[in-house]
């Protein structure tokens, strides 16, 4: 091993540890990373060739695989859209009655001056979800990220041009959630065990509440960041906590299920 | 000597932009075809794959880049690979230049022992901010699945660039004979 007395090992060996020790510390001190900035800016185009690329293989594989399912789909959806104009009708009437009560009671929702900004997921990690849209578009650190069939987790780092998304199934990550089959309230925390599937643990609801497996689990509106109603996942399992003999329910993220493409940020506003 | 050196510079840089787009693939793969959700590292991947050709000195610097870069891209908390692939790219780079062959049991062996060892480096960075939970699961099924993976997809390639790189060189050897051949007569 005379190699391990070489100058030129010694020094890679210090450049490496450099690299590896001060990135790490400044990210710790929460500063933004320049060497992170820079690699993700320079990967912007990169990354929308290769979102291009990946959604043609999609469109053409999906062509084939899916024309049975497309077409039974499309008959159960005529059916079921005749059924739907006929509430219609009826909403709207609701609808117009709920404007009149919320001016005369003065209620406003919290996020009804914020708009959501639409993003593509241009890469998926086992950390983070990457979108292809950053600062430029208004997109803020700690804001809530939702897709069609859910929400997806919270913004963690923005530049120009990409943002990383921190998925809810992620350690570090809870939510103030509601279980809307039975009105019982908690929080939905990740777990390192159940991140791998897609899980998260619904916990810290009232001793008597009683979740069965099923019911959909939706955001509560309560704290700053998350809207309410938006829907986070099924719960697949209830057991109880050994100690407190609070029920403890395992959540499939409906937003893991479905693997979006295109995102909605909620824009903090000015 | 002259008309050599545009030839590598433009070599490099294709290199360079293929290691890049290398790091990136490992994004791109959708999360519904991953096994468990995890992919191979691709830093480790190319820096074995470019080590085992170039040897330890290249080795140690392409490693230390692909490992920055990987990092940065994947928005690691903890900046591990730099190290990692640095000490991976020494190891099989030296091996190379002591072998001189790129396929081999020990290439197999020693591409293991740097694969756990990258890994673990990598990933008790990560244990330091998580739950004893966490931990246990990270080092007895993640750890196991993610050095599997890489393993498999490494040796792969090595193989595929060995066959490749083989078929060349006999192609080279068979014009050579077929000039002698012809400067003979």
């Amino acid at each position: 091993m005379k190699l391990l007395t070489n100058k030129f090992f010694i020094i890679c060996l210090c450049v490496a540890l450099f690299f590896s020790v001060v990135p790490t510390v400044w990210l710790m001190l929460g500063r933004s990373d320049l060497i992170r900035s820079t690699v993700n800016t320079v990967a912007v185009p990169f990354r929308w060739v290769g979102s291009k690329i990946s959604d043609g293989f999609k469109g053409f594989g999906s062509y084939f695989s899916s024309m049975d399912r497309l077409l039974k789909e499309n008959e159960d959806l005529t059916k079921e859209n005749e059924s739907l104009r006929a509430e219609i009708y009826d909403l709207k009437r609701i609808e117009k009655e709920n404007d009149n009560l919320k001016k005369y009671i003065n209620l406003d929702s919290n996020y009804q001056n914020n708009k959501w900004i639409a993003a593509k997921v241009v890469a998926t990690t086992d950390l983070v979800w990457t979108i292809n849209c950053g600062t430029e578009a208004g997109i803020k650190t700690g804001r809530p990220v939702v897709s069609s069939s859910g929400a997806i987790g919270t913004v963690t780092e923005a530049g120009v041009g990409w943002a990383y998304v921190k998925p809810i199934w992620k350690s570090g990550v809870s939510i103030s959630a509601v279980d809307v089959d039975t009105d019982c309230m908690g929080e939905v925390t990740s777990s390192t065990d159940l991140a791998i599937k897609g899980q998260c643990r619904f916990s810290g609801t009232e001793e008597s509440a009683k979740m069965q497996v099923g019911d959909i689990v939706m955001t509560s509106g309560m704290g700053s960041s998350w809207p309410g109603n938006v829907v986070i996942g099924e719960i697949l399992d209830v057991q109880y906590d050994a100690f407190s003999r609070v029920p403890v329910a395992v959540v499939q993220i409906a937003a893991f299920t479905n693997n979006p493409d295109v995102v909605l940020v909620l824009d903090g506003g000015s | 000597m002259r008309d050599t050196k545009p030839k590598t510079i433009i070599k490099a840089v294709l290199i360079g932009i293929g290691c890049f787009l290398g790091l990136l693939f490992e994004g791109w793969w959708p999360l519904n075809a991953r096994l468990f959700g995890l992919m191979p590292d691709m830093a480790i991947c190319l820096t074995v794959l470019i080590a085992s050709r170039v040897g330890w000195k290249k080795g140690c610097v392409i490693g230390l880049i692909l490992g920055l870069v990987h990092d940065a891209l994947l928005a690691s908390t903890i900046y591990a690979d730099p190290l990692a692939c640095m000490l991976i790219g020494f190891l099989v780079g030296n091996l190379f230049e002591q072998t001189k062959q790129q396929m081999g049991k020990q290439m197999c062996l020693l591409v293991l022992v740097a694969e756990v060892s990258a890994h673990t480096i990598r990933i008790l960075g990560e244990l330091l901010i998580q739950s004893r939970t966490g931990v246990v699961f990270t080092l007895f099924v993640v750890l196991p699945i993610q050095v599997l993976l890489t393993l498999s997809f490494t040796l792969v390639s090595l193989f595929i660039s060995h066959v490749i790189t083989t078929k060349k060189h006999k192609e080279e050897k068979r014009q050579q004979y077929q000039a002698d051949v012809a400067a003979e007569r």
